[in-house]
């Protein structure tokens, strides 16, 4: 993966290196102890362990002369690889953490294995570890065949790649130790996120660029949705997290918003990162895998031009939704709640969309598994996004809120959209990749369709019913006008949807280990020189 | 700013803002003349079918 990279390249790449093994150093021996500290040695090794990497190869042949008429794969493939690496992890703690709901006596003495710092551990894993790293590699690979060019740079794909996978090991290493921000989905600390900031800024120039040189004169509409994703996550997470640290040496700082304003930008943050970094990208992802892996073009090109305006224009609206009956001025619940409704507009347009361009393919959904994935993630966005508009109107707030059916909508679509249409992509692209025609274990593909589909049902299913009989329980008054269950009972009444709700799980991450174990098979199984066959557009002057 | 200088503005230039950024929208993505370059952009991600390829 180095070794295709030019000698100027290695010798950016080492520099790059040597910078970080540096700023690890100054990091932990300004810091001392705690967080800080180990994030700063954790950055020093992997700073050490890219210089022996890089040095490794410093003196091999300079890049294969024909390197510019192919297309740059090897970040996309690391990045699946780190994807899945996260998935294993970040559901394996999911997995873990529901066991401890429905046994919470097991839970080890360690103050590091406690409920409240795995949970973030989980949400990060899947969402930015997982998920992230999923968007990543796939906008590469959309980005070049879209623009049918490649890559405008070796060495700024890495960067962003290890950058990113940085930030995440320091979020969740630090939830581990105890440093957090106490912001859902926002938890890491100040410097971690000026990091991701910097990594950040680097995937946009690179995705600029990339498209500057396109050599299709339209910009297909899927990188619309990967632009509105980078732009608008980088948006949100630098005014989320504006924050005044203690000290420059030390992990703890204070956010600079106070009161009923923290909690808007938090929930501006917080539904805008379910909006741009789990929904915009993953319909870019939806938007090319979809119709290449069905052989049809998508359905109306037009209405995915109007469902990314309506997307992008409402979902930034609809955050205070999450603060009903709260502090927060009325009105702005209200409008909250307005947008939330409105959106089901362009949210069902973009699934109506993807679920009509099958039409006449049903036969392939029947038989590929891999494009069963995405006509399922459709479907489940469908249904996801009619429950989040529906969860939005206050007075259903107001029995669902705080209670599991929350939990229920949220995995509705993370598991049964998200998750599923990343797995069509991942298994739409391995063997692509590897220069195959199918992954290595075809039969592997369709058993985890079924245990992610059976797992995601058990799942949502228990947590609806969950949801419903805690909010039941809670507004429940016997004759004397007094509530008629403690709230200890309804704990109780918890515990068959809790035990229903691991075994789901269970079942979606035995899936997803499947799919990481099929996919190492599938990379390893594919010859060294193994590539994607197609080539990007030579641009040859007029005579 | 007030409360009800917030509502006007919310329930007038909003408003505007609002349908006229919708109607900006439809207008560019269905106007006829850009349906050959929509057509040849959703096609274009497709590999050629196996008699079209050279």
């Amino acid at each position: 993966m180095i070794g295709s990279l030019s000698i100027s390249e290695r010798q950016t790449g080492l520099v790059l290196a040597i910078g970080l093994a540096l700023f690890g150093l100054v990091m932990a021996a300004a810091a001392k102890q705690g967080p800080m500290a180990v994030h700063g040695a954790m950055a020093l090794a992997l700073g050490v362990a890219l210089i022996f990497a890089i040095g490794g190869v410093f003196y091999d042949a300079d890049a294969p002369a024909g390197r510019a008429g192919r297309y740059y794969d090897e970040p996309t493939r690391f990045g699946i690889v780190m994807a899945l690496t996260w998935a294993a992890i970040g559901m394996g703690v999911g997995v873990w953490v529901a066991a401890l709901l429905y046994w919470p006596e097991a839970t080890p003495l360690w103050s590091w294995t406690s409920f409240g710092r795995l949970r973030p551990v989980h949400t990060t894993g899947v969402i930015f570890g997982f998920g992230g790293n999923a968007l990543i590699a796939t906008s590469f690979h959309v980005l070049q065949r879209t623009s049918r060019a490649r890559l405008a740079d070796a060495v700024s794909p890495w960067v962003v790649l290890i950058g990113f996978n940085l930030f995440c090991a320091w979020a969740v290493t630090g939830y581990l130790m105890g440093s957090t921000q106490s912001k859902e989905y926002a938890e890491a600390e100040w410097y971690a996120d000026l990091w991701l900031v910097v990594i950040w800024v680097v995937y946009f120039a690179i995705y600029l660029r990339t498209l500057a040189r396109r050599n299709e004169p339209h910009i297909y509409v899927a990188n619309w949705y990967y632009l509105a994703f980078i732009l608008v996550v980088a948006m949100l997470h630098i005014v989320n997290n504006l924050a005044l640290p203690v000290s420059l040496a030390g992990a703890k700082s204070f956010t600079i918003w106070a009161g009923v304003q923290d909690a808007m930008v938090q929930w501006w943050y917080g539904h805008n990162a379910v909006a741009f970094l789990m929904t915009a990208g993953f319909l870019g992802m939806l938007y090319y895998f979809l119709p290449v892996r069905a052989g049809r073009p998508i359905w109306s090109y037009r209405l995915s031009i109007v469902s990314f305006w309506g997307i992008t224009f409402f979902y930034l609206w609809v955050g205070s939704h999450h603060l009903h009956y709260t502090a927060l001025p009325h009105w702005v619940q209200t409008l909250g709640m307005t947008f939330s409704v409105m959106l089901l507009v362009p949210s069902w347009a973009s699934a109506g969309n993807a679920i009509a361009t099958l039409n006449g393919a049903w036969h392939k959904v029947r038989d590929d598994a891999t494009l069963r994935f995405m006509f399922v993630a459709a479907v489940f966005y469908g249904l996801s996004t009619f429950e989040g508009s529906f969860l939005a109107i206050r007075p259903v707030n107001s029995l669902s809120h705080y209670t599991d059916w929350t939990v229920g909508h949220v995995h509705s679509g993370t598991l049964g959209w998200l998750a599923m249409v990343s797995f069509g992509a991942i298994y739409t692209l391995v063997p692509q990749l590897s220069g195959r025609e199918a992954m290595a274990w075809p039969r592997a593909v369709e058993w985890h369709f079924w245990l992610a589909v059976t797992g995601t049902l058990i799942y949502v299913v228990a947590m609806w019913n969950a949801g419903i009989t805690q909010g039941l329980m809670w507004r429940t008054y016997d004759a004397n006008g007094a509530l008629a269950y403690s709230f200890l009972q309804s704990v109780a009444a918890m515990a068959p949807y809790y035990l229903l709700r691991t075994i789901g799980g269970a079942l979606f991450l035995s899936g997803a280990i499947l799919c990481a174990l099929n996919t190492r098979a599938t990379l390893r199984a594919a010859p060294a020189d193994a590539a994607a066959s197609d080539r990007p557009l030579q641009p040859v002057a007029a005579e | 700013m007030s409360h009800d200088a917030l509502v006007f503005i919310a329930k007038t230039f909003g408003l505007i803002w609002m349908m006229g950024f919708f109607l900006i929208v439809v207008v560019l993505a269905y106007r006829p003349r850009a349906r050959a370059a929509q057509e040849h952009a959703a096609r274009s991600i497709l590999l050629p079918e196996p008699e079209d390829r050279a």
